[in-house]
């Protein structure tokens, strides 16, 4: 807007308010970092947030950590922190795409009371499900079993994602198909040669998104999850800031190792993220 | 068959729709007695085996110990302890016992705290509300200590099964335990079930319901137009069964269930619990409030032997099991949905759906596996919560109360409204606490948005990149982390205000009072939640058309003009529902306020979510009352969203328009 020599002063203001704020936002992840470099697992620390000793024995604690068997616990979490957070987004998008292009593109009795249902699932509150779930889980032998886990995650995120993925098959034009249709394809083929090409970023933001509710998750995965070798990331992580025994730096160390596949899957995707995210929304 | 006759007249399909609903409805039904009565066989067959018996006799054992499992445990046993104080001025000091509670479910496995207090509080009262009573919680922690270093030994229950001789199957439970001084002191619980079975009376009311089906079916055939007689028949038939049923206190007597059991418990020092010099009076206040203490669970008649190292403490309870009420929780939902599956094909809309499902196959084909998903594990678990409010939890047992619970939340149990555990309390806190997140979310988020859509601006990847990072961190992660930010004398929220010179050196204790817990969270969770808002709000103004803003320009339009009548509005379309979505989430954040003030001081700042949380599982596993605590969460959520989504279509219309 201030694009003329008037505007220096302006846009001088202007960065120094989002350097500030910005500043601002990062502070307490500098916090972790410091806390994840500095040697004791104490709390004691002052508002700089630059480490003054560092060091990475917090990491190395971490991933050295064995079970009785001499085998590394670190990894087996992260193995299945991974594997339930990749069935989970294959699940979730492959059933929010397909139901949401049959809300998007077909008109059909039970159309509008799905969708409303699939909003209200939102307001369900969690305290009510768990023991229900519980119970549900344990009928079917998925406790302490990671497939489990990956279908209540790939459950709870298909709402919203089919909300976000109708709005945005929804702005994708009716004339493609027609011709396609025109041209002799089947419904399955439009749906799988032009819609889903057509419609990557969205479904790159639904796979971040599934991705993320079942990477970040913890109550649920505290609940299903009894054996130390089924625990998933956040549980193992939380463990280590329980009511008995605080051990701070190894918490941060954990918490930066697990949110880095999510903030590199975020930055990679963020271009998407806000196309994917409104494009529906600005049509409802 | 139904679709065959799609062309068939009105009346004559419903009619046979109702018929064969009624088949369906039936076989519901006697599909349902065969799972009924195979349940019952199998829970006779366990109860015989004394299994279930098992878990009573390890409560007992417990509570012999002088039961602090909840709260209300806690409430009476300060209140003990002040009594004890006061009758006894020669108390020395009083030990905290703890025990951790074994159980499948890791949210139920805790701790249990059998006295407690120390003497050099002597005179401060506990305060029994909170579970997290901070004083409480150091007690804990420093016995979680000693048992690490093997000062105290929690001793493994040994539990002992047997027939005895002209009595039959006798359970005994010795809970052995070392105090700090070594002194061990035992506690034998010996228990023999005395069980009666009743067959649950399935049979009237399956048959009432079946009758009143059967009644329904006939007027649907003979008078198609007479639907709303024949469905008040139907529904006065059901009423009259289910009366009938609960009228005769059917479901509570239909099995019981009675203990009988001794406890005994002994010691090799003199302090048991309570170091003190040896005092009848006490003892009897001991007695007393065991009895008290127990209520619901035990109807004991106590005898108190003199207290010479060994505290003897005969109890005759009768402890009932309702074996009925465990299968209403199944009857109940069963009959409703028999009746459903009834009422949808006697309207014919059974015979519709069948022929729009042939109709539209692809579409429901498509959307399938997500609904059956969400029918499985979100819809199945959501209805079992709702069921759940009408019945009582106690002690592994459920009896339906109808809607005792609902009333008790709705009333508050008489407490005023100050009180931090009245529900209206805890409301206009969670409509202050959501109210205040959008608004932030939403003014920082469009405010930075708009900043950073500016086209001349540098770096503007750069900052969105950066300030969308609260977002892709886990939000336990950031709630712990901001908990440790406000910590008084650590924290970097009180070294900043005291270098900036605005607090002193004792910095601000941010969890004593409401406001500042309120603002602590407050500001978590708007960092946390802006990020969202702001990616929402720049897609929503890339798509405005710039023409609009060049026109608006022309025509001499200020700057501030400019956002309100192009801005604003066309933005609206975008955020309402991210608005709504987002107000629903903030209102179900649970993480933010458990982890970061977790509902200090006092419970002051704890939100309907995490109150229904700590009724269930921290305050004497009341599972009815929290699931129903739930159920007006969800209700109010519900009429929120209606109304806005109402607000959202009329300013939808009104755009579509201009």
């Amino acid at each position: 807007m201030a694009g003329s020599g008037r505007g220096i002063g302006k846009k001088f203001v202007t960065h120094l308010f989002l350097v500030a704020f910005t500043v601002a936002t990062l502070y307490p992840v500098m916090w972790v970092v410091k806390l994840s470099l500095t040697g004791t697992q104490g709390f004691t620390l002052s508002l700089n947030p630059i480490p003054e000793e560092p060091t990475l024995d917090n990491f190395k604690d971490l991933l050295t950590k064995q079970d009785r068997n001499g085998k590394s616990l670190f990894l087996r979490w992260t193995i299945n922190s991974t594997l339930v957070a990749g069935t989970t987004t294959l699940l979730g998008v492959l059933l929010a795409c397909t139901a949401a292009y049959a809300f998007s593109r077909f008109r059909f009795p039970g159309r509008e009371k799905g969708l409303m249902a699939f909003l209200v699932t939102q307001m369900f509150p969690g305290t009510l499900m768990m023991i229900p779930l519980y119970v549900i889980m344990d009928r079917l032998g998925l406790l302490n079993r990671l497939l489990g886990l990956a279908l209540v995650y790939s459950t709870t995120a298909i709402p919203f994602c089919v909300w976000m993925l109708k709005g945005y098959f929804d702005t994708i034009p009716r004339e493609l198909e027609d011709a396609a249709r025109i041209d002799g394809a089947s419904t399955f083929r439009i749906f799988w040669t032009i819609m889903l090409p057509l419609a990557k970023p969205a479904i790159a933001v639904t796979a971040l998104f599934s991705f993320m509710t079942a990477w970040n998750e913890f109550i649920l995965a505290a609940t299903f999850m009894s054996k130390e070798e089924m625990y998933t990331l956040p549980v193992a992580i939380q463990s280590y800031v329980s009511a008995y025994h605080t051990e701070w730096g190894h918490f941060a160390a954990g918490s930066i190792l697990v949110s880095i596949p999510v903030v590199v899957l975020f930055f990679a995707l963020q271009k998407n993220l806000v196309s994917g995210l409104t494009a529906g929304s600005v049509k409802g | 068959m139904t679709v065959d006759n799609r062309s068939a007249g009105n009346g004559n399909s419903s009619a046979r729709g109702a018929l064969i609903a009624f088949f369906i409805g039936v076989t519901v039904i006697t599909a349902g007695a065969g799972v009924i009565e195979k349940r019952q066989e199998a829970i006779r067959a366990a109860e015989l085996d004394g299994r279930c018996f098992l878990a009573q006799a390890r409560g007992l054992a417990r509570a012999s110990v002088l039961a602090g499992y909840d709260e209300l445990g806690i409430k009476r046993l300060s209140a003990l302890l002040e009594k004890v104080k006061k009758t006894s001025p020669g108390i020395l000091s009083i030990n905290v016992i703890s025990e951790t509670k074994d159980d499948p479910l890791p949210f139920r496995r805790r701790e249990r705290f059998i006295a407690s207090t120390d003497s050099s509080r002597t005179g401060v009262p506990l305060d029994p509300r909170s579970y997290s009573d901070k004083r409480l919680h150091d007690e804990r922690t420093k016995v979680v200590f000693g048992l690490k270093r093997g000062r105290h030994q929690p001793g493994p229950a040994l539990m002992k099964e047997y027939d005895e001789p002209g009595i039959g199957k006798t359970i005994e439970v010795v809970v052995a335990r070392k105090d700090a001084a070594g002194h061990v002191f035992t506690v034998h619980v010996k228990a023999t079930p005395v069980l009666h079975t009743r067959p649950v009376p399935f049979m009237p009311l399956a048959a009432a319901v079946v009758f009143g089906m059967a009644i329904f079916t006939a007027f649907a055939w003979a008078a198609p137009r007479a639907r709303g007689v024949s469905a008040f028949i139907l529904i006065a038939a059901v009423a009259m069964g289910a009366w009938y049923a609960v009228l005769n206190d059917y479901f509570a007597s239909a099995g019981k269930m009675e203990a009988r059991a001794s406890i005994r418990m002994e010691s090799t020092a003199q302090s048991i619990i309570f170091t003190l010099p040896g005092s009848n009076r006490y003892l009897q206040g001991l007695a007393e409030d065991m009895s008290t203490g127990l209520d619901g669970r035990l109807d004991p008649h106590l005898n108190i032997s003199p207290f010479n190292g060994v505290l003897k403490v005969n109890v005759e309870p009768e402890n009932r099991r309702e074996i009925g009420n465990s299968q209403a929780v199944i009857l109940l939902p069963l009959l409703l949905l028999a009746l459903l599956i009834y009422a949808w094909g006697a309207t014919g809309r059974a015979g519709r759906a069948f022929s729009a499902l042939a109709k539209h196959s692809a579409a429901y084909a498509y959307t399938a596996p997500a609904g059956l998903g969400m029918l499985m594990l979100v819809l199945a678990p959501f209805a079992f919560g709702i069921g759940l409010s009408f019945f009582r939890h106690s002690g592994g047992t459920f009896s339906f109360v109808g809607i005792t619970n609902f009333r008790d939340i709705l009333l508050s149990e008489n407490r005023p409204i100050t009180n931090p555990l009245s529900f209206y309390f805890t409301l206009l806190v969670t409509i202050l606490w959501t109210a205040a997140n959008v608004v932030l979310h939403v003014s920082i988020g469009l405010a930075l948005a708009l900043i950073l859509k500016s086209p001349f601006l540098r770096m503007k990847a750069v900052y969105r990149v950066l300030l969308i990072l609260p977002w892709a961190i886990p939000n336990y992660v950031t709630a712990l982390i901001w908990k440790g930010m406000f910590n008084q004398q650590f924290g970097a929220i009180n070294a900043l205000l005291a270098s900036l010179g605005l607090t002193g050196p004792d910095g601000v204790a941010w969890f004593s009072s409401f406001a500042t817990a309120f603002t602590a969270n407050l500001v978590t969770n708007t960092w946390l939640g802006f990020p969202f808002m702001m990616v929402v709000s720049l897609g929503a103004l890339q798509s405005i058309p710039s023409e609009l803003y060049e026109a608006a320009k022309v025509d001499g339009a200020g700057r501030w003009r400019r956002f309100r009548s192009i801005t604003l509005p066309l933005l609206k379309p975008a955020l309402f529902p991210a608005v709504i979505l987002g107000s629903i989430w903030t209102f179900n954040q649970f993480n933010i306020i458990y982890l970061v003030s977790g509902g200090e001081p006092s419970g002051a700042t704890d939100i309907l979510i995490t109150e229904a949380y700590r009724w269930a599982f921290e305050r004497g596993d009341r599972y009815g009352y929290a699931a129903a605590y739930s159920s007006v969460i969800f209700v109010i959520l519900l009429a929120y969203t209606l109304v806005t989504s109402r607000l959202t279509r009329a300013t939808q219309s009104s755009m579509q328009k201009t």
